[in-house]
């Protein structure tokens, strides 16, 4: 049995209802999934969701997983918002100084500091930097409980807000739902074992794609959608249709496979492809001589990021070049759709 | 339509407006309460409950009768407003905002039209030009047949010239309005979308077409009307869509009675998307990739946004339309410009 750890109910949504779980009586913050999964609502704080959690161990012994999801505040500027990130190792601070008890969760990701209050200020932010590169108000107190039951906890953060960043309660507040749907696809790619089976069919039945896990996962989430899109009768016949399409007909090797799924990807979202399409095209000149062009991942806020590490004064001359031939007006026109076609 | 039970304040026995209600569901058990607000959305009732369990609710609006509208609401002329006649629809649009607005799918109609007239004169006073948008919570004629209404607000447009009337619709029934002489401030507006957009989306709603044929019977007679297309929504075959449309539009509709049209791409509150999420869960809309946009609510990305707008302005633009007579709805100011 798996138990899925929130500390908010909004970061839980998306779980709670696609996974059409129900309360369990009495219990307000316990949810059920249809595969007998365990959601739990911790509340905030390392206390809080130590007691939670621990009191769930206890009642529910069958728990041989534990999975936290939720929001974490970036203390790493090269943490950027919306990313996904497992942590590797749990630290805290209890606002006066640092807990000397750490737990080691995963062997890759990047490590976390709980907190004891909200940390709010760039200032303090700077100040805790060097402990982690994420800062949340859960997980250690969880894996604090988790050790004490002798269960396996890992941990799927979400960045909600950078650094810089201050103000950022109400933001992250109205998107709740934009991240936790987030977390929930990212679970969906990563842990959902139901998943597991259909895949294996359509591996099956489909041997000529090379899928990993994850990709088969990934292959599922894009058939059901395309299948949905096309008003195709199945998932299987949704991937007959679009290898017939690709003229697949020969086994793939890996990189082949990797570039089906994201043909059907750009199946799904166009409109989307085309976007990222013109604005490479925009800044191609910028971008070859090592500088990083980016904008709003959402497509949203009119801004342009542009970054760069020199190493040389060849280099530098080259940007500097490239720079001339860069302007705000061609990102605009991108911004007002200018660009797109979207010719089927 | 089919009403489950009929709720009626008391004080409205002998109100003619709610008879006349009452005389189109003679088979419904009807219950005489206080005050509708004792019930109504009292308890959490599922949006969907609408398809089987759908009450009607006759009672008195009380409070705020008129507000204003929100920016970017309606053109860039005067003052606007929208009135409240009703809550609630009787067509079931999977993007609707209704379901995640009122705790219920109940539908309520007011019939205190005179105070609500009352409210619309003393606003008009020593006002140029100001609005009164009916169908914020409701669908402004699809029950215009069964509410009857339309006379009185009719004669209150006679009586001040001042004040303009949008009545906005997804239906066809134009039978009531056709029975009023046509009017310069009294705007029928029709929100459209392809056929085939519409099947998908839009739940018991006339036909695309039936809604064009009603168009085509009140411009035949010089009433003027409004086009809102909104909710624009991206399909695979969107250009290819909107350019037959407005194609039909064009043959069908002396386009000299359009007075103006809106064009507002899909959009939800957050609560809305989340309800839409759990109502629909295999809606083609999902399939979208949208975003938190400026104002928190869940739109497809700027870029797409302006892309849809800008095509479906051209094409109008193409048939003659003048720029002037369209509106982004419930954009960002600065795109206005």
């Amino acid at each position: 049995m798996k138990l899925l750890v929130f500390a908010h109910r909004a970061e839980a949504s998306a779980f709670t209802q696609q996974l059409e779980c129900q309360q369990i009586s009495n219990k307000p913050e316990l949810w059920q999934t249809q595969q007998k999964d365990l959601i739990l609502i911790t509340g905030e704080g390392r206390i809080e969701s130590m007691l939670s959690l621990s009191h769930t161990l206890s009642l529910y012994p069958d728990i041989q997983t534990i999975i936290n999801f939720g929001i974490a505040g970036a203390l790493s500027s090269k943490l950027r918002v919306n990313e996904v990130h497992s942590v590797k190792i749990s630290y805290a601070h209890n606002g006066a100084k640092p807990i000397f008890q750490s737990f080691p969760l995963s062997k890759t990701g990047v490590d976390c500091l709980t907190t004891d209050e909200r940390i709010l200020s760039p200032e303090n932010k700077e100040k805790l930097a060097p402990f982690a590169q994420l800062l949340d108000r859960e997980l250690w107190g969880l894996a604090m409980a988790a050790r004490h039951h002798q269960k396996e906890l890992t941990a799927i953060k979400i960045v909600s807000d950078t650094i810089e960043d201050e103000n950022f309660c109400e933001r992250i507040k109205a998107e709740a739902q934009d991240y936790s749907q987030k977390l929930f696809d990212y679970y969906l790619q990563n842990f959902s074992a139901d998943q597991d089976a259909s895949s294996k069919v359509l591996s099956n039945q489909y041997s000529q794609l090379y899928l990993t896990k994850s990709m088969l996962h990934k292959l599922e989430t894009l058939l059901h959608s395309l299948m949905i899109k096309h008003h195709k009768s199945s998932i299987e016949q949704t991937l007959q249709d679009f290898c017939h399409k690709y003229s697949i007909s020969e086994r793939l090797d890996k990189q082949q496979s990797l570039e089906f799924l994201r043909k059907l990807e750009i199946e799904i979202n166009p409109l989307r492809h085309e976007l990222e399409l013109a604005f490479t095209d925009r800044y191609r000149e910028v971008m070859q001589t090592g500088a990083s062009v980016s904008h709003d991942p959402k497509w949203e806020a009119k801004y342009l990021d542009l970054s760069i590490r020199i190493t040389s004064e060849e280099q530098l001359e080259k940007f500097k070049h490239a720079l001339k031939t860069m302007t705000y007006q061609d990102f605009m026109s991108i911004m007002q759709g200018a660009t797109l076609h979207a010719d089927q | 339509m089919l009403i489950n039970k009929i709720f009626i304040e008391e004080a409205l026995t002998n109100n003619l407006h709610a008879q006349k209600i009452l005389s189109h569901f003679k088979q419904c058990e009807v219950t005489s309460i206080e005050n509708y607000q004792d019930y109504w959305g009292r308890v959490k009732k599922p949006y969907l409950e609408k398809r089987e369990n759908l009450n009607l609710f006759i009672a008195q609006k009380k409070g705020q009768l008129i507000k204003r509208a929100p920016d970017a609401y309606g053109t860039n002329t005067g003052e606007h407003y929208y009135y409240i006649h009703a809550y609630n629809c009787i067509y079931e649009c999977e993007y609707c905002y209704l379901q995640g607005h009122f705790h219920t799918p109940d539908l309520v109609l007011f019939v205190n039209h005179q105070d609500i007239i009352q409210e619309m004169e003393k606003l008009s006073l020593n006002k140029n030009e100001i609005w009164f948008h009916a169908g914020e919570f409701s669908d402004s004629l699809a029950l215009a047949h069964v509410t009857g209404e339309l006379s009185l607000y009719h004669d209150f447009l006679q009586r001040n010239p001042n004040a303009k009337i949008e009545l906005r619709t997804k239906s066809a029934n134009v039978g009531q309005l056709l029975e009023l002489a046509p009017l310069e401030n009294l705007i029928t507006t029709f929100s459209l979308s392809p056929e085939k957009t519409a099947k998908a989306f839009d739940h018991k709603t006339p036909s695309v077409k039936a809604r064009l044929a009603a168009m085509k019977k009140l411009t035949d007679q010089k009433y003027p009307i409004g086009i809102h297309f909104d909710p624009i929504i991206h399909t695979d075959d969107f250009k290819q869509s909107y350019l037959e449309l407005i194609q039909t539009l064009k043959q069908q509709i002396d386009i000299d009675c359009i007075q103006y049209i809106s064009l507002g791409v899909v959009r939800f509150t957050q609560e809305v998307f989340h309800q839409f999420k759990q109502n629909y869960p295999k809606s083609s809309l999902h399939l979208s990739e949208m975003v938190t946009s400026f104002d928190h609510k869940v739109r497809y990305p700027h870029p797409i946004r302006m892309w849809m707008m800008n095509h479906i302005k051209q094409l109008l633009i193409d048939i003659q339309i003048p720029e002037q007579k369209i509106y982004l709805c419930m954009e960002e100011v600065e795109e206005h410009a």
